[in-house]
């Protein structure tokens, strides 16, 4: 079945752009020659909440992707970072699309009436 | 605000009412919904409904595995 998937990476915050930029293209190819590769998000260098590898900052990047599940896509990015140590996190996840229907805006309550009946 | 007041006001699910999902790339949602010391808040107390509270702790179990949430927050006084 063909799924829409993400994979979150966190490199380490202390490499150059250079190198950060080389790592990115490689995961990149990586992509476009297994999968049906969508786009790439940078959403830049944060702070971790911890430490990682006694690394303080990482550099996140975004990457979306379709593929068929029975590939096991997971596995495959798994094995292609397990022994990159630029790299200090990795989570691929099959992408939720977030629906709106219009039920979920008429539950809304009306507020003020409940005011009222609290106060008496 | 006394404690009747507070009793009867029904809390609404905020997802519910923004129309959205919990998900763990919205760092400033999640946050919200995590105690200072890191834990996940209460169904009770936030009025989360139960559907987007299962789907929120996993938000926020991915969200700490990609270090942007503590598992445990430290030097809290």
């Amino acid at each position: 079945m063909k799924q829409n998937y993400e994979t979150v990476v966190i490199f380490d915050g202390a490499l150059s752009e250079d190198v950060i930029r080389k790592e990115n293209g490689k995961m990149e190819d990586f992509l476009k020659s297994n999968t049906e590769f969508e786009k790439t998000e940078v959403w830049g260098k944060r702070s971790l909440a911890y430490a990682i590898k006694k690394k303080k900052s990482g550099v996140y990047h975004l990457y979306t992707f379709q593929d068929q599940s029975e590939k096991n896509i997971a596995g495959k990015i798994e094995k292609f970072f397990k022994l990159n140590e630029t790299v200090l996190r990795y989570l691929t996840v099959i992408k939720e699309i977030p629906k709106i229907t219009e039920r979920k805006i008429r539950r809304m309550p009306v507020i003020e009436d409940a005011i009222v009946e609290g106060v008496e | 605000m006394n404690k009747r007041y507070n009793s009867r006001l029904k809390k609404v699910c905020w997802f519910d009412q923004n129309a959205t999902t919990p998900d763990y790339k919205d760092q400033k949602v999640v946050e919200r919904f995590v105690t200072e010391r890191g834990k996940i808040v209460p169904r009770r107390l936030s009025g989360v409904c139960s559907k987007h509270q299962k789907k929120l702790a996993v938000a926020i179990k991915r969200a700490r595995y990609l270090a942007m949430l503590p598992f445990v927050a430290e030097n809290i006084r």
